[in-house]
Order: structure tokens, then sequence, then C-alpha cells
């Protein structure tokens, strides 16, 4: 999640993030995600995902691109074949340019995500020293968590 | 198949022809004197030795064959689906593969949003994340 931030700040004129919300798989949390983990598992027991650690997951890591939820039949889960983690880039005709496949032992291409960044989405000159600074009326569009459309 | 009727078929008669020698008392031989002549233990030993060794080859073989034959038709499936967009490919999709669409809704209002809708009208690479936060 600290490679997914260090994304959004750093390219969010240059590309959209979006998160979709599968099924969890179970593996451990950090800081107040546990606690969240543990009422979830206590009063709902066997689920599919929890609408409450996902938003405060969100919170948690200050995650502001748009998280679309996965529904109980996992069509995107299995469309993509993506549990527990898959991620994609998808340039802007809407093809695959870069996918990680299921990472194993978590070894998710972050260096290659950013070199196709890099070399395949120039950033806007005029934009180009707002990237840490993103103007007021994005920052807002993007902390409610929305989609941003341009 | 082709292993089973090059490797296996002459694995089989070759030990059953074995076996069926070395189980017989005697050797009798086609010469027209008639005799017999006795045969030593340890050649029938050899003869059944070899006849099992023989058989447990063929079935070794054959079972390795069948595991093949089902992966490969395993691999065909998946790789039939994933053309139908049924299922994606463990590894990862060739770049420039349209990406599967769909419609999912989000997180802050439930509204259903499609990954066109996501991209906006003026479209950017979009990364997208499927995970979960456990």
């Amino acid at each position: 999640m600290v490679h997914l931030r260090e994304l959004q700040e750093n390219y969010v004129d240059r590309i959209q993030i979006v998160f979709v919300y599968i099924r969890e798989a179970g593996h451990e949390t950090e800081g107040e995600l546990k606690k969240v983990v543990a009422e979830e598992d206590r009063t709902q027991g066997q689920r599919h995902s929890s609408l409450r650690l996902a938003r405060e997951g969100m919170k948690h890591y200050r995650l502001s691109f748009p998280c679309l939820l996965d529904d109980a039949d996992e069509t995107v889960s299995r469309l993509y074949r993506a549990f527990p983690m898959r991620l994609l880039l998808i340039d802007a005709e809407g093809k695959i340019a870069l996918d990680s496949g299921l990472p194993l032992y978590g070894s998710v291409p972050w260096d290659k995500i950013r070199n196709w960044i890099a070399q395949s989405v120039p950033a806007p000159a005029s934009l180009t020293n707002e990237n840490k600074n993103p103007p007021n009326d994005r920052r807002q569009a993007l902390s409610n968590g929305g989609v941003v459309e341009d | 198949m082709g292993t089973l009727l090059y490797l296996d078929i002459p694995l089989i008669v070759l030990g059953m022809l074995a076996l069926f020698a070395g189980s017989r008392p005697c050797f009798r031989r086609r010469s027209t004197s008639r005799s017999r002549k006795p045969r030593a233990p340890w050649v029938s030993v050899y003869l059944v030795l070899s006849g099992v060794a023989c058989l447990i080859g063929a079935a070794i073989d054959m079972g390795f064959a069948e595991r093949e034959r089902r992966q490969k038709v395993a691999l065909d499936e998946m790789l039939r689906a994933s053309d139908d967009g049924t299922i994606a490919p463990m590894w990862p999709f060739p770049p420039g593969t349209p990406a599967p669409d769909f419609r999912l809704p989000t997180l802050k209002d439930g509204a259903l949003v499609s990954l066109k809708t996501v991209r906006g009208s003026k479209p950017k690479p979009v990364l997208l994340v499927l995970s979960s936060f456990t």
C-alpha cells in the first residue's frame, strides 16, 4: 500500500488508479486495521469481504483513488483471476500494457510500473510542478474517493 | 499415446514373455532329439525379474504419459477459457490484450461504475489494482 500511495502522489496527473476490493485473503494487517478485522471476524465470521474494512483501509493508508467493490460472485476477481492480488496497467486505448500476473511471494513489479509510466505517459508540462501539490479542486475530488473525470 | 505405442506395448509384451518363460520349468528345444535339458534356476529368476521390471517400467511410463495428457488437457481448457474471456491466465496478459470491462459499485456511494467510465472522457492510462486489505 505504501507503493500505491507513492504512485498516487507522484503520478496523479498521469494515470488513474482504480482499486477493486476483492475477496479478502486473511493476511495479517497492521495498526488500527487489526482491530477492525478482529471485530468483523467476531460479528460477521466467514465473509467474502468487509465493507467496513475496505473503508477503514482506504482511510488508514490514505488512499484517495476510486475504490470499487467486487460482488459476492467475485465477477471481476474471476474475470482477471486476481485473488489474492493482481495489478494491471491499462493504456489510454483500453489495452493491457503491463500485467503483474499473480505475484508470487509479494513480488509486484513496482519498478516496471514506474518505468512504464515514466516512459509512456509524459508529464503534462503545465502540471509538472503540481504533481506533488495538486490543485485544490482536484485534491478535493480525490479526497472524496470519487471518480475523477477530466 | 505415442509413448504407449512405441515403448509401453513392447515392454508389456517383453515382460509377459519373460514371465511366461521364467515360469516354465524348462525350455523345450525344437530339435528333433526330444531331449529335455533342465534349466538352471538363476535363468528362471532372471527371466521373472526381467518380466516384472518390464511391466513396472511400462506402468510407470503409462502413469507419466497419463499425467502429461491430463496436464495438457487442463492447459488447453485454461487457454480456451482465456480466449473466451471466461477466465484470465495466471501468468501476465500479453501486452495489447483488450482489458475486459466490468461494472461495479463504488465504495463511496454504491453507484455502478464501469472501467470505461473510470477512464473518463479523455482516457488516460489506468492502474487497476485488484486486492484487499488482508
